[in-house]
């Protein structure tokens, strides 16, 4: 299979994995009611996140000189400079040949996280089941792992 | 309720989590690296202007004797040119390549490839010979020792130490102040009572004294040691030229090696450039070539070595096979050294007044200051590109040259700098300043480059 990047550029994915961090923090935010493990994965994640996107931060720095939309991007995972063509063009001009590094570990990333979001499916259902019967879980009835 | 906790038992494996937060912690790690050696590799190398300046500090020592080395090869030309126009040597034509590489501190050393082909002759090998060129000083000519200085013949080593002291080393500006010779001393036309040396000019031709002997070997010394002989000229500079043969450790590996007497792997520097660039040579290989050439001319121009109006064709090299970057230092000038006319009013005559007067027009037309550096500059555009650039197309070349090069910014302002002769001081470059300018601004700037380069290869 032909890698992510040959199709899209190192900015578009490093936008994809911002958007992906966000959305899979989201749900570790809602299945965390379900238990004090996943909570405390949900703290770890939390804080993994916050490192990449400080780390994207500072990547965007070498090419851009516009901090408040640097900081509008990382806020954003669907903002429209992601998809940037002269973007990608100066931040692979900066990076030379570490940009292929830069790109591999943007795909580990975003296959982690994509494993991760497979991994709390089972609370999708548990969610739904919540809502069905129209009251969260107490205490007591939450789910041991 | 049940039902939900039980196939929540099955669907969740907490290990797995643990894996993909650490998986993602050294994916973050990894990054923080890569940014932070990112940042690190664009901050301007602070050890690039230490380098620099360290150069800057060896100006005056190694500039001086870019002065003393042109004015020993132009005595060496002129003497080379006497010695085979008597009759003898006539009948023979003398090819001499003289080796870009040159050496200057008890005195001059050049190197020199000579071919002695006879009439009747197609080919014969060439003979490899280094020569020591040394002021002759006014207060005798004896004291000047035959041997190298790192060598000494014990029977000459009274001599040599007596020398030492009296030795006086001219430069550039007082060429015009030498003193006359002393009438009690020994004429420097006259051969010289030596036991180990001979005036070549008393052989009747002398290419025979220069062929490698094995009698030498009787000598304690090897044969480069050994002064073969020596010819002395008065014209315009007072030198004698003692002949060595070429000998490891003396002269430099490259041109000791073998193929260096090898016709067939002659090869113009113009070919090589027009052949596609190879992946042996790298970028210093480049920028080494580049300084080379850039100090051959500071050394040779103004001399018989180096014409005004010369051109990559003009240098040659001994090519080895699958080793461009080794053939590179064999880089020579060719000349024929034989004066053919009787008339010496004639021979100072190069080129004829029309054609002066047509080269003088086109460097008013085109605006080229000085055409010696205009031709280094068309060989830096040549080298940087790895592609032949036409010197006589003057458009053309100015147009490559504001260009971006593959070699970088810094050697296309040295580059354009070069091919304006844009240093500040005019277009004489018979002026010690400018060739001070282009000294500092073009062979220390090439030096320094080299050096950051060989810096970032270690680091």
């Amino acid at each position: 299979m032909e890698p992510v990047s040959l199709t899209l550029g190192i900015v578009p994915i490093l936008g994809g994995s911002v958007k992906l961090y966000k959305s899979t923090h989201s749900k570790l935010k809602t299945a965390r009611h379900f238990s004090r493990e996943v909570d405390r994965i949900r703290r770890q994640f939390e804080r993994q996140k916050y490192f990449f996107l400080n780390e994207i931060r500072l990547l965007l720095r070498l090419a851009l000189d516009d901090e408040l939309l640097i900081q509008e991007m990382v806020e954003d995972g669907a903002h429209e400079k992601w998809q940037s063509p002269r973007l990608n063009r100066a931040l692979r001009d900066r990076l030379g040949d570490n940009c292929s590094v830069l790109e591999e570990i943007a795909e580990d990333v975003t296959k982690t996280i994509n494993d991760t979001e497979e991994g709390l499916e089972c609370f999708d259902r548990l969610e739904s089941m919540r809502e069905e019967v129209g009251f969260p879980f107490p205490q007591e009835t939450r789910a041991r792992f | 309720m049940r039902r939900a906790r039980s196939s929540l038992k099955v669907a969740f494996d907490k290990s797995k989590f643990d894996q993909w937060i650490d998986d993602l912690r050294s994916a973050n790690a990894d990054l923080q690296l890569l940014r932070e050696q990112t940042t690190e590799l664009s901050k301007p190398k602070t050890t690039c202007v230490s380098i620099r300046s360290s150069n800057k500090k060896r100006l005056p020592s190694d500039f001086r004797s870019y002065c003393i080395t042109k004015r020993a090869s132009r005595a060496l030309h002129d003497a080379l040119s006497t010695a085979w126009s008597t009759r003898d040597a006539a009948h023979f034509r003398h090819v001499v390549r003289l080796f870009l590489e040159t050496k200057a501190d008890e005195g001059v050393q050049l190197n020199l490839a000579i071919s002695c082909l006879g009439k009747n002759v197609i080919q014969q090998s060439m003979v490899r010979i280094h020569v020591k060129s040394q002021v002759l000083d006014w207060i005798g000519t004896e004291s000047i020792s035959t041997t190298l200085p790192h060598q000494n013949f014990r029977r000459e080593e009274n001599r040599v130490s007596d020398s030492k002291g009296r030795r006086v080393v001219r430069f550039f500006d007082d060429v015009e102040t030498l003193k006359p010779l002393d009438p009690d001393s020994t004429p420097a036309g006259k051969p010289l009572q030596q036991p180990t040396t001979l005036d070549l000019r008393t052989s009747q031709h002398f290419c025979s004294e220069l062929k490698p002997r094995r009698q030498h070997q009787h000598l304690q010394d090897s044969p480069g040691t050994h002064c073969v002989g020596f010819i002395d000229t008065c014209s315009h500079d007072r030198f004698r030229h003692e002949f060595f043969h070429c000998w490891e450790g003396v002269c430099s590996p490259a041109i000791c090696q073998g193929v260096v007497c090898e016709t067939g792997a002659l090869k113009r520097l113009d070919q090589v450039l027009a052949q596609p660039r190879s992946d042996e040579l790298s970028i210093q290989h480049q920028l080494q070539l580049a300084l080379r050439i850039a100090s051959a001319v500071l050394k040779f121009s103004s001399t018989p070595w180096l014409g005004e109006y010369w051109g990559l064709q003009d240098l040659q090299l001994f090519e080895r096979d699958s080793d461009l970057p080794t053939s590179l230092q064999t880089i020579h000038l060719g000349t024929e050294c034989t004066k053919v006319a009787t008339n010496p009013a004639l021979m100072e005559v190069d080129v004829s007044d029309t054609a002066t007067a047509a080269l003088e027009d086109a460097k008013l037309v085109h605006g080229i200051q000085n055409p010696t550096m205009y031709n280094l500059g068309v060989a830096f555009l040549s080298i940087g590109r790895w592609k032949l650039v036409d010197p006589y197309d003057v458009l053309k070349a100015r147009r490559i040259a504001s260009q971006t090069c593959p070699l970088g910014p810094r050697y296309q302002e040295l580059t354009r700098k070069v091919l304006d002769c844009d240093f500040g001081y005019g277009k004489d470059l018979q002026k010690p300043k400018l060739q001070e300018a282009v000294y500092d601004g073009v062979l220390l700037e090439l030096e320094s480059m080299i050096s950051a380069l060989s810096f970032e290869e270690d680091g």
